[in-house]
């Protein structure tokens, strides 16, 4: 019984360790619209200080812009984008597709990393969209990178990507409505 | 349905902290160490303090028990089951850490010896094995020329060569390097495991103790170099050689260890006297001395024919293995030796014994010079069979055919083609092919693989895979306690942003 009721406690105890994870401080985002997003993290690899963080944009994040951090070397990788946007009346195919901050963050201490993005229509609203991470260190990494199957939730991942909500624009089914292709927040 | 609120209750009032996960830094014993003794307690350590769901101990046997488990701090400790059997165990732990999240994993290490090694029959020439057929060469040139030497030294009622002596002191030196090369080969883990007191507990437990036992009392019996004591010694020294061995421990075992005690006996006399022989050939009485070794040599002879044909035949089994296997080739190389010196003692007997009666003067030098070449020889066959010791007869490779399992990891993203060698309880080495999701063979960035019993609450043991210059990946040994069916995961690491979680099941053969 003392067994059953300890599982028990460790299986409702394991539900909010999502907070162990890299997570973002957004639970949702609207369809195209320019968002800040805030990356929590909370540890390095083990005991290892993490070096350097990176993150990888999915298809359909567009429009990525970095924020600067004091004491972190900021680099980003572009290339072409699998859905062109268009932006002021503008085809834009290239873009922003993985961002690096390289730094040191002992892994006792707790930072936060920021960008902006914007999340397309081409995302469906009412899905999660995932958005992988990796943290590298001296001898290792801890890798972000795991993407629930169907059927699957995040919290049945040792190491699950960080993800947010997707929704449609109030009052609009289908993504049409304010800040259509221009950066809400600018 | 108290236990669910409770569970509920605890899940709601759980303070929204950002905490990590616990993560196991290191245990005493170490995983895969070897041990003489049981330990009192096993010491699991983590990065923070955790407290225990579950542990349960896999005895060699794969039975299970549940066994007691507190934490100190970021410390699990463990009580050992009472009555522990030597071999490897394995522990499987569950604990929860502060965040609340349960990690397990299953811990190994063994007790006495690392139970089932995955491979006994393979051909696979190591260091190890190097290292011990030299040793074996040296203890079977001193142990047959020091007291077969004695033995003729007596017979012809003249003091032994020099070169006797140093052999027969060299056989206690001999049998402990023996020793101590069996005990490096039997633990696997290099000279410097000699430090330990349990692999050296492996070799005394091995029947090479006892070839080297009875080596050195018949080397210390032979030294007193008399009568009975001497004779005693002869026969020890056979049976020394009897005592292990592929030869000697060929079904049926009676019979086949008789017949190496047999062409034991018979060698050692023979191959002993020569040294005596040359040295006797300056002395007056050198034709009698022929003559008298004559008479007890030609059925030592006989006997040491007709017990090595009956050895090689029941190792080698089909003349096709002759040529076919490394076994045969040192075979028919030692047979080559054999002719040469079966035909160098039948001119000895029939021709250079007589003449030496009739004259000595003229007769001396050629004889010497063939007595030296037959030494030579037959010094030379008894390295060669020291190195049937790396060798597996053909009898042995015959016998069990090696076992696998094999199973398919199917993923959208990526797959993999994973076989279990044996397949059987106990050590296996795991071959992964890892596959693309098209099916074509791909090189991933990392393979870690996941297996348990969850069924048995065996929780899951981590292996980190690495590939060959073939693009073949290999994983293990690992110890797997139990047959019937296991959970695989694959954790395959395609770019560093993108990996493949693929799971399967199989069946682990009885």
């Amino acid at each position: 019984m003392k067994k059953t009721l300890l599982s028990l406690a460790a299986l409702a105890l394991s539900a909010p360790a999502a907070l162990a994870h890299a997570t973002f401080e957004q639970r949702e985002v609207i369809q195209n619209q320019t968002q800040r997003m805030v990356l929590r993290v909370p540890h390095g690899c083990g005991a290892e200080a993490t070096l350097r963080l990176r993150i990888a944009f999915p298809d359909g994040v567009v429009a990525v812009q970095p924020m600067v951090k004091a004491g972190w070397e900021l680099s980003t990788v572009t290339g072409p984008l699998s859905q062109p946007y268009h932006s002021h009346g503008t085809e834009i195919t290239e873009g922003v597709r993985e961002i690096t901050w390289e730094g040191d963050l002992p892994s006792e201490f707790y930072d936060e990393f920021v960008f902006r993005a914007r999340f397309t229509d081409a995302l469906p609203a009412g899905e999660m969209v995932y958005i992988p991470v990796v943290q590298e260190c001296a001898n290792g990494a801890e890798r972000w990178i795991e993407i629930p199957a169907e059927g699957q939730s995040a919290r049945d991942l040792a190491y699950p990507a960080p993800g947010v909500m997707v929704n449609a624009p109030a009052g609009h089914g289908h993504g049409h409505g304010h800040g259509h292709g221009h950066g809400h927040g600018n | 349905m108290r236990a669910v609120a409770l569970s509920l209750l605890i899940l709601m009032l759980l303070p929204l902290q950002a905490l990590a996960h616990a993560q196991l830094r290191g245990a005493e014993p170490p995983a895969g160490a070897l041990r003489a003794t049981a330990p009192a307690e096993l010491v699991l350590s983590f990065n923070e303090p955790i407290a225990p769901l579950q542990a349960r101990w896999f005895a060699p046997d794969g039975s299970a028990v549940d066994v007691e488990s507190r934490a100190v701090g970021p410390d699990l400790i463990i009580t050992p089951p009472a009555a522990l059997r030597e071999g490897t165990q394995a522990l499987s732990w569950r604990v929860v850490s502060d965040d609340g999240h349960p990690v397990g994993g299953t811990h190994v290490f063994s007790i006495g010896f690392h139970s089932g090694t995955p491979e006994t029959a393979a051909a696979a020439i190591n260091p190890a094995a190097g290292f011990a057929a030299l040793a074996r060469g040296l203890l079977t040139l001193a142990l047959v020329m020091g007291v077969g030497g004695m033995l003729w030294a007596e017979l012809s009622q003249r003091p032994a060569p020099s070169a006797i002596r140093l052999a027969l002191a060299a056989v206690a030196p001999a049998s402990l390097l023996l020793l101590a090369a069996q005990a490096i080969d039997l633990a696997g883990e290099g000279p410097g495991s000699l430090l330990q007191p349990a692999v050296w507990a492996l070799a005394v437990a091995s029947p090479f103790a006892l070839t080297a036992g009875l080596a050195m009392l018949a080397a210390a019996l032979a030294a007193s170099g008399r009568g009975w004591t001497l004779r005693v010694a002869w026969v020890l020294a056979a049976a020394s050689f009897a005592s292990a061995g592929h030869a000697a421990r060929a079904e049926p075992v009676a019979l086949m260890a008789a017949l190496v005690f047999v062409h034991a006996l018979a060698l050692i006399f023979w191959a002993g006297a020569l040294p005596g022989l040359i040295a006797a050939l300056r002395a007056p009485d050198a034709a009698a001395l022929m003559v008298r070794f004559s008479r007890r040599a030609v059925p030592m002879v006989a006997l040491l024919v007709l017990s090595g044909a009956a050895l090689a035949w029941r190792q080698v089994e089909t003349p096709g293995a002759l040529w076919g296997t490394a076994y045969g080739w040192v075979l028919m190389a030692k047979l080559a030796l054999v002719a040469l010196v079966l035909a160098l003692a039948a001119r000895h007997r029939l021709r250079l014994t007589p003449a030496l009666a009739i004259d000595p003067a003229t007769t001396r030098p050629a004889f010497a010079r063939s007595l030296r070449r037959e030494l030579l020889l037959m010094l030379a066959i008894l390295a060669l069979t020291a190195g049937f010791r790396l060798t597996p007869p053909p009898r042995a490779m015959a016998e069990p055919p090696q076992t696998r399992v094999e199973l398919h990891l199917h993923g959208r993203d990526a797959m993999a083609d994973i076989t279990l060698i044996p397949g059987r309880p106990g050590q296996n080495r795991l071959e992964i092919t890892p596959l693309d999701g098209d099916f074509q063979p791909f090189v991933p960035l990392e393979l870690v693989l996941f297996l348990s019993i969850p069924a048995a609450g065996l929780e899951r043991m981590e292996l980190r895979a690495s590939p060959d210059d073939d693009g073949l990946w290999h994983a293990g040994p690992v110890h797997l306690p139990q047959p019937g069916p296991w959970d695989v995961v694959a954790d395959i690491l395609i770019t560093d942003f993108r990996k493949a979680l693929i799971g399967g099941e199989f069946m682990l053969l009885p």
